[in-house]
């Protein structure tokens, strides 16, 4: 289903999907936006554990300021029902501290959903046609995502040069010293390759104050509007359901009722 | 006073997406950084490394030395980081304000200085304007003031040192490699190494 649909109109729903879970701040909302979005990647068949690992720094942060509002949130008149430490838990901050904790994983996992299968290539020509990205920085950026795969191979070659020479570092901070002592060689080998590809493309006939034509055209399809709509009705319908059980408060313009 | 040519050449905007791409990946590298420091200091942990993510600008900038090359550079790390699938529009949002923050120190001095204490500012005021963007993603009004000035105090430093000194450390490290000769941040070491001998 995702090949169909174009990175600019993933983006637009991803967008107002991310807009509409930080309107609320009641805890239902959040869920039923988790709930379809987590139905969404079974049923599209983009579940699989690789990508769920990657909300497992939303769940940390999101467990985080889950308790920190749990115990320091500002509410009136809250209720304390239990300690830990010298931590006091409110109700009230405890269901803020929920509401909050599930808009950072349900942020996360909109983003899996509407990003995981994304194609760099298409990305990049879908803002250029799309959104009208500058074609000069999108082909500038086109050209470094392909230098992706040989950076994985530069690494290795720095890795076995640094192990010859016996170079390694220890004491405080060690881990940001070889941080930097991969990073230099890495960007200083990139950076002349850029120049080599901007010669090469200039040397081509690449400017930019020609008009365009596209060897790929991703047109923007009736499909892609449908499915933005259809991404519209069902964040109404979410909307709709939570207002109809009296779930819904607005975190923005003083609506919470507890 | 001589002033270089402002426009951009596709050898800069090549460089700069290379810059972005590196640093994308170092971006993306961070977020498992980010939520195991959450794990055990809270969203403290957040503040705390939050200079990382502005380091693309400032290298950026201060080798290139062009109107513009800031908010590009940042702009482009996001969309590096979008085919890894764990930044999303919100990293994108957070990557044009970030870039539109950093790029306003080096407005202020008309692109003309490029010191330390302007790649510091840079940082900074990148470290004020997500703290706006946090506020509404993650709901930072619920916390009580005080605590907010410390998350942002924190932040503010964070800004200062990660990514204005930082940030230069990795251009001016790249610039004693060499391979920045046709770049102003390496033209300026080229000339100061003349004048040394």
């Amino acid at each position: 289903m995702w090949n169909q649909i174009s990175p600019a109109a993933r983006l637009i729903a991803n967008l107002a999907a991310m807009f509409a879970v930080v309107m609320v701040n009641d805890p239902y909302t959040p869920t039923m936006f988790l709930v379809v979005s987590i139905a969404l990647t079974v049923w599209t068949g983009v579940l699989q554990g690789r990508r769920l690992v990657r909300l497992l720094p939303f769940g940390f942060f999101a467990f985080a300021m889950f308790w920190m509002n749990a115990a320091w949130a500002n509410v009136n008149d809250a209720v304390v029902v239990a300690t830990l430490g010298p931590l006091q838990f409110t109700d009230q901050g405890i269901v803020l501290g929920l509401a909050l904790a599930l808009r950072i994983l349900a942020v996360g996992m909109l983003t899996i959903v509407f990003l995981s299968t994304m194609d760099p290539t298409e990305m990049v020509l879908s803002l250029v046609q799309q959104f009208r990205f500058p074609p000069r920085l999108a082909y500038s950026l086109m050209a470094a995502l392909r230098f992706v795969p040989t950076l994985e191979t530069e690494m290795q070659l720095i890795r076995a040069a640094h192990r010859i020479r016996g170079t390694g570092a220890e004491g405080r901070l060690a881990w940001g010293r070889r941080l930097y002592r991969y990073a230099i060689p890495l960007l200083a080998g990139g950076i002349r390759r850029a120049e080599r590809v901007a010669i090469a493309m200039e040397a081509r006939g690449f400017a930019p104050q020609h008009p365009r034509t596209y060897m790929r055209k991703l047109p923007w399809r009736t499909s892609d509007t449908w499915f933005i709509v259809a991404s519209l009705v069902v964040i109404g319908a979410i909307f709709a359901v939570s207002a109809h059980m009296n779930w819904l408060s607005w975190a923005w313009f003083g609506g919470r009722e507890f | 006073m001589f002033m270089p040519d402002q426009r951009w050449t596709l050898r800069d905007t090549v460089v700069m997406a290379v810059l972005g791409v590196v640093y994308g990946a170092l971006y993306v590298g961070f977020v498992p950084v980010w939520g195991l420091l959450s794990g055990i200091i809270g969203p403290f942990a957040l503040d705390l490394i939050y200079g990382v993510w502005f380091m693309a600008s400032i290298t950026a900038a201060y080798i290139i030395r062009k109107p513009g090359v800031a908010f590009t550079t940042e702009v482009l790390a996001a969309l590096a980081e979008m085919p890894w699938g764990v930044a999303g529009a919100g990293a994108l949002i957070g990557g044009v304000m970030q870039g539109f923050a950093c790029e306003i120190p080096f407005a202020l001095t008309r692109w003309r200085r490029y010191n330390t204490a302007v790649l510091i500012a840079s940082g900074m005021t990148a470290s004020v304007f997500t703290m706006v963007h946090n506020w509404f993603l993650f709901g930072y009004n619920e916390f009580p003031v005080g605590m907010l000035m410390a998350m942002w105090a924190v932040r503010l430093l964070s800004g200062a040192l990660i990514a204005g000194i930082g940030g230069k450390a990795v251009a001016d490290g790249l610039a004693a490699t060499g391979a920045l000769r046709s770049f102003p941040l390496g033209r300026e070491r080229v000339r100061q190494q003349a004048g040394r001998a």
